[in-house]
């Protein structure tokens, strides 16, 4: 069964497409590059052995295109695909094309992509292997009786949510019996104008639920492990901001009791290579079942950090058929890694995307930081894909050193051409919840205000000015930096000034 | 130090206005070399380190800025923080205020018809000081008076139709001044 692996197509773009050329080189694997025409000068162009156009910009006509990605393949003699996350990654139908190419898809068999993918059908799978998923109604109810024992059973509050649902509308909470009937008909009415579908599910609503999942690794010979969980409530639309390993409210009993149910969920859909098992966990730490993300997923390098193992060396390795070279009881975690994604988006303004040209980058360094990124300065962030810029990742030997050291990071982070999110990582991170670990999934909801964003402080103010009048008055010449520094400078002296330094302010 | 200072002594008081949010500080060069800000003296000492980076020395305190100047101003990064600028000379705000005086004096409105009609009845004189929303001049069209009432206040410079004349859509009927 073994199998080797001389040469793999990356099947995507940006920072993951940079992560696994970097894996692939590491390992001596040579590397396949596609790109659209909006990439054609991007990272992993640059950085893969050989490069290929795929299409036009719009994903949907290039990196989404199974034939093409399958030709190129062929053309560049590829031996393996990887997948990367988002795009093809969790498509069922194109993991058995490529295979069918006679290809190795590095991730799962299709089955088990298929599988997990299919919400109704991943909750019987995993429910059978005596997994926990949150308590609801298989079918729709029509009848409040059943509504009502269903709360009885399980207790208040519950959830009535619309069949057809999406965007709260047709959603009830309801915390008592007097408020049900109500709760039921205004849903089902809701669900019938919004959807043209009154049909409504029931289900156990869980109070301050905490976003936890557990990075699973198996080989193709049934070996199964975890390597631990990865605390993401931390997110904002549902799409997740701060991650960190390990999570506050998961101590080593909780850790192993959910590592060996995330483990029977992966072996009950025969699963290999790399995924990750996503649970809601209420405030109770009673954890269910929410899904399996058949894929590498976006926070992994913080298990990376925390455990020292490479996920993507791991997934080419299992790919080849190797066995696991480790066992559950030799994964060993080191301290506290905490990653935030840098977004070009403006948090000033309702997180507006923001798209052109970065005209400066200057990304942090330094000790316990990891930067994982996709594109380089002038660079574009298009509005065709993802507006994630780059994971910045801090690794100590604490959580209050970890968050103090990407504080730092976050700081020293330059960047312009494009309005990014940095101020409202830093409002996460100096957060008195955050701080003390007492959050769920409302975090953002709940906290959140833009006015609340941290603003220059009036002596940065001042430089601001000055600089500026000083560059308009061009009292600061650009000649080249053998001539005297006298050319390249302005220093006028005045009355001392009142200016106090902050450079440390942050760190309190 | 006393190159610098020698060669700005050279020149003459340069003053300009930055605007931060709504926040506005007064910049000011002086041939002797001091500068500044809200009238206050300050201790400046700035390098150029690359294209947009710069070190920004004052009293001792050290502060990192990348600027950049585009359509809309300047964009800093001071310490990591990014800071919006715009900016306007002494010399560029004078003439912008001799520019919105002189508008402003010579500001004509014209009144216009805004459908063929005929002239009913002009209900001003040349010279009169009217106010916004006075009556000028009453229009008929399809067997409707209309009254045309000024869009803002002003002293009626030209009288261009009388009563009875028939009118086109668009047709000027008065000037305001």
């Amino acid at each position: 069964m073994k199998r080797e692996i001389k040469k793999v197509l990356i099947a995507n773009r940006g920072e993951i497409a940079v992560r696994i050329i970097r894996a692939c080189q590491e390992m001596g694997i040579g590397t396949v590059a596609i790109y659209s025409d909006a990439d054609r000068t991007s990272p992993h162009v640059l950085m893969a052995d050989q490069a290929y156009r795929i299409g036009p910009a719009p994903s949907r006509e290039s990196y989404l295109v199974t034939e093409k990605i399958l030709e190129i393949a062929t053309l560049s003699g590829a031996d393996a695909i990887h997948p990367g996350y988002g795009f093809l990654s969790e498509n069922a139908s194109f993991a058995s094309r490529v295979l069918e190419a006679g290809i190795e898809f590095i991730g799962p068999r299709p089955e088990s992509i298929h599988t997990m993918g299919d919400k109704t059908e991943a909750r019987k799978v995993v429910s059978a292997a005596g997994v926990p998923t949150v308590p609801g109604t298989a079918d729709a109810v029509s009848d409040e009786k059943l509504v009502r024992d269903f709360a009885r059973e399980f207790g208040y509050p519950i959830l009535i949510k619309a069949a057809a649902g999406g965007g709260g509308k047709g959603m009830r909470v309801v915390s008592s019996e007097s408020q049900l009937a109500a709760a039921f008909a205004g849903a089902q009415s809701e669900a019938l104008s919004a959807f043209g579908d009154g049909r409504v599910y029931v289900e156990k609503y869980l109070e301050r639920p905490r976003h936890i999942e557990f990075q699973i690794l198996a080989d193709k010979y049934g070996n199964t492990i975890h390597l631990g969980e990865r605390e993401c409530s931390i997110q904002r639309r549902h799409q997740k901001v701060v991650e960190e390993t390990p999570s506050v409210i998961v101590d080593d009993d909780l850790r192993s009791r959910m590592g060996r149910m995330a483990v029977a969920a992966a072996r009950a859909c025969k699963y290999e290579n790399a995924g990750t098992i996503e649970c809601l966990v209420d405030k109770d730490r009673n954890f269910y079942f929410l899904e399996m993300n058949t894929r590498l997923q976006v926070e992994h390098p913080v298990t990376e950090m925390r455990t020292g193992i490479d996920i993507v060396h791991q997934q080419l390795r299992i790919a080849m058929g190797e066995r696991l070279a480790f066992a559950q009881g030799d994964v060993q975690f080191r301290g506290h890694a905490i990653e935030c994604r840098i977004y070009a988006e403006d948090p000033f303004n309702n997180f507006l995307p923001s798209t052109g040209t970065i005209t400066h980058l200057k990304p942090s360094q330094g000790f316990g930081i990891r930067e994982d990124r996709g594109v380089e300065q002038g660079g574009e962030i298009s509005v065709y894909y993802d507006p994630m810029i780059s994971k910045l990742v801090a690794h100590a030997q604490t959580r209050d050193d970890a968050i103090l050291k990407l504080k730092r990071a976050l700081h020293e982070y330059e960047i312009l051409g494009v309005r990014v999110n940095i101020p409202f990582n830093l409002f996460v991170l100096d957060h008195p919840c955050f701080r003390s670990g007492e959050f769920d999934t409302h975090f953002v909801a709940t906290h959140f205000r833009p006015e609340l964003l941290r603003q220059a402080s009036e002596s940065d103010n001042t430089a601001a000015a000055l600089v500026t009048a000083m560059l308009e008055d061009g009292r600061v010449h650009s000649t080249s930096t053998s001539n005297h520094n006298q050319n390249n400078s302005v220093s006028i002296n005045g009355v001392g000034s009142k200016w106090k330094t902050r450079r440390l302010d942050y760190l309190r | 130090m006393e190159n610098s200072s020698s060669r700005l002594s050279e020149v003459n008081v340069a003053s300009y206005y930055v605007t931060i949010d709504v926040r506005e500080y007064a910049v000011k060069f002086k041939p002797d070399g001091s500068v500044l800000v809200n009238d206050a003296p300050v201790d400046v000492d700035l390098r150029r380190q690359d294209t947009r980076t710069f070190s920004f020395l004052s009293d001792g305190s050290s502060k990192k800025v990348v600027a950049e100047k585009n359509a809309d101003g300047y964009h800093l990064l001071v310490d990591g923080t990014l800071i919006e600028a715009t900016i306007e000379s002494e010399r560029d705000r004078l003439l912008r205020a001799f520019d919105t005086q002189a508008k402003t004096a010579h500001k004509r409105t014209e009144v216009r018809a805004p459908m063929p009609a005929l002239v009913v009845r002009v209900e001003v004189e040349v010279g009169q000081e009217v106010v916004a929303g006075q009556g000028l001049i009453i229009l008929e069209a399809m067997k409707m008076e209309n009254e045309i009432k000024a869009s803002a206040s002003g002293k009626v410079k030209e009288i261009l139709v009388g009563k009875g004349k028939p009118v086109e859509k668009g047709e000027r009927l008065i000037i305001l001044e």
